[in-house]
């Protein structure tokens, strides 16, 4: 055996033990990995000190545990659960299911151990009818004991006969009490469930919560860095607009200006005609025959301006058409003044 | 269907995050897995935490357990021994512990030799009982000071003044005698 190997195995129960610093784990563990006789040797080692866990005095566990641990563990699985990417909801549904089908074949369970055991109650009290009945009258009957005592047999057969509906009557009451008591431990695993999905409905509430607070930050760093004023703005490129027949007056321009923060539309028009009522003038960037609403405009004597932050691409037209109103989201008026991209 | 194979498809179904399969393993193991936290905290709030440690750690991590590491229990003790200690080293170092050296050595393994006790004791923890009360009381002492009580076999060696030569191969010759004893239990054998 190389003297590797016999330091090695000198570790193999500290190793087991869990007493091993970082380093000398992770070099008994490479010594393991080639070594099969060792790692067999550890897997024996591991499971005789696994074993001794079993001679421990047994203890009884702390009412409720179960329900406590099951709804904590599960309920603080939310993030893992949409990591893998399963239901939380579904998941605490199916143990909260399992649970309440437990609950309720224990307390079936419980119930037929009650019925049987007040029944051999009742057989071995009917065997020893003449001793046991005193027992019975003298706890349930105590004034028909008085004046039956002449006839011990008569009392016997008197009290067991009318014990009888009463032990009936004992057991349908401890059935009920039973089965209350089994009805408030399944209320009790429940709400311990239910807690535990409020509080992942909380965390998962709180993470979008965070994520909404990200994105608001996000847009006031946007609005912010919108109004910063522009530095090194750009002309990309600037179209004139000409009025259509109805309107050869109008006239307009359109540029498309690049900042730092993006590509802005600037369109201004003139010699408009009035509008009357609710109509306002609409500007359109037209792609591919698909118009894009670039907002509305009020003209005042017959001028009028607007920007509008675009998406970056090839648009075939700018056009501004009279609206009936300004709340369009496809042209409904007449085209007023275009102006060709291409 | 042996209990390795079983146990195996019990894990993969929780580390499928079957909520049901969790359920099962908890009841199947819920009553030793508390008593042996138990043992180690000797504080049944203590021993509650633990397990719920325990089982939010085979919940989150059931992945990580092969079957080369030996049987689910194995791992499952294993588990709850490194939580325990770890609770008992963080309670030992905010408190002022009981200093060890005043225990004496001839209790330490007080409740095993409890025979009343063995009556409740499954079928199981009665013969590793019995197996571990076979071994000689110095081996008795050092698999209760360092498998129970959490201590290190330096420890061990420091506070009682032994050599760690002779605590590690006391801790040898015991874990090789109980290893000896209870060689059809380890490989799931039953023993009824």
């Amino acid at each position: 055996m190389s003297e590797r190997k016999e330091s090695m195995m000198e570790l193999a129960e500290a190793y087991v033990l869990g007493e091993l610093d970082a380093t000398e784990q992770a070099e008994y563990e490479a010594f393991l990995h080639d070594d099969a006789e060792e790692r067999q040797r550890v897997t024996e080692l591991r499971d005789t000190t696994g074993m001794l866990a079993l001679a421990v005095r047994p203890a009884a566990p702390p009412t409720g545990m179960k329900a406590r641990i099951l709804a904590n563990v599960l309920g603080s699985s939310g993030a893992v659960d949409t990591q893998q990417g399963h239901e939380p909801e579904a998941l605490l549904e199916q143990a909260r299911q399992g649970i309440e089908a437990e609950a309720i074949r224990r307390a079936a369970e419980e119930r037929s151990n009650i019925i049987q055991a007040t029944d051999t109650v009742q057989g071995s009290a009917g065997a020893n009818a003449s001793q046991g009945a005193h027992v019975v009258s003298l706890s349930d009957h105590a004034q028909d004991q008085t004046t039956a005592s002449d006839s011990k047999k008569q009392l016997s057969s008197a009290t067991r006969t009318d014990s009888e509906p009463r032990n009936a009557q004992t057991r349908i009451s401890r059935s009920l009490w039973a089965g209350a008591a089994a009805l408030m431990a399944a209320a009790a695993v429940i709400l311990a469930i239910y807690s535990g999905q409020l509080r992942s409905e909380m965390n998962e509430m709180r993470s979008n919560l965070t994520a909404m607070e990200q994105r608001t930050s996000d847009m006031e760093q946007q609005l912010a860095a919108a109004n910063e004023p522009a530095v090194g703005a750009q002309v990309d490129r600037t179209v004139a607009l000409v009025g259509s027949e109805d309107d050869p007056n109008a006239s307009g321009m359109a540029a498309m200006v690049q900042d730092d923060t993006g590509t802005r539309l600037v369109v201004q028009a003139s010699d408009l005609p009035a509008l009357s009522g609710n109509e306002a003038y609409q500007v359109w960037l037209i792609k591919d025959g698909q118009p894009i609403n670039a907002g509305t405009f009020l003209s005042g004597d017959g001028k009028g301006a607007l920007t509008y932050t675009m998406e970056p691409g090839d648009y075939d037209m700018v056009a501004i058409t009279l609206e009936p109103d300004a709340e369009g989201d496809q042209p409904r008026g007449r085209m007023v003044l275009t102006g060709a991209l291409t | 269907m042996n209990e390795k194979t079983e146990d195996l498809q019990l894990i993969q179904r929780i580390a499928d995050r079957d909520a049901g399969a969790l359920e099962h393993l908890y009841d199947t193991y819920e009553r030793p897995v508390y008593a042996f936290a138990y043992r180690l905290l000797n504080d049944s709030m203590a021993a509650e935490e633990a397990v719920q440690e325990l089982f939010m750690r085979i919940w989150n991590n059931a992945g990580r357990y092969d079957s080369s590491y030996g049987k689910l229990s194995t791992w499952m003790f294993a588990l709850t021994r490194n939580i325990s200690i770890d609770m008992l080293r963080r309670r030992s170092a905010r408190a002022a512990a009981i200093p060890v050296e005043d225990e004496h050595l001839n209790a330490v393994l007080d409740e095993t030799s409890d025979t009343e006790l063995t009556v409740e004791r499954t079928l199981e923890g009665e013969r590793v009982l019995a197996a571990l009360q076979e071994l000689g009381d110095e081996q008795q002492q050092v698999i209760d000071l360092i498998y129970y009580k959490g201590l290190t076999q330096q420890e061990v060696s420091d506070r009682y003044a032994i050599p760690l030569g002779t605590v590690k191969s006391r801790v040898r010759l015991a874990l090789k005698q109980l290893h000896k004893r209870l060689a059809g239990m380890e490989r799931g054998e039953s023993q009824a």
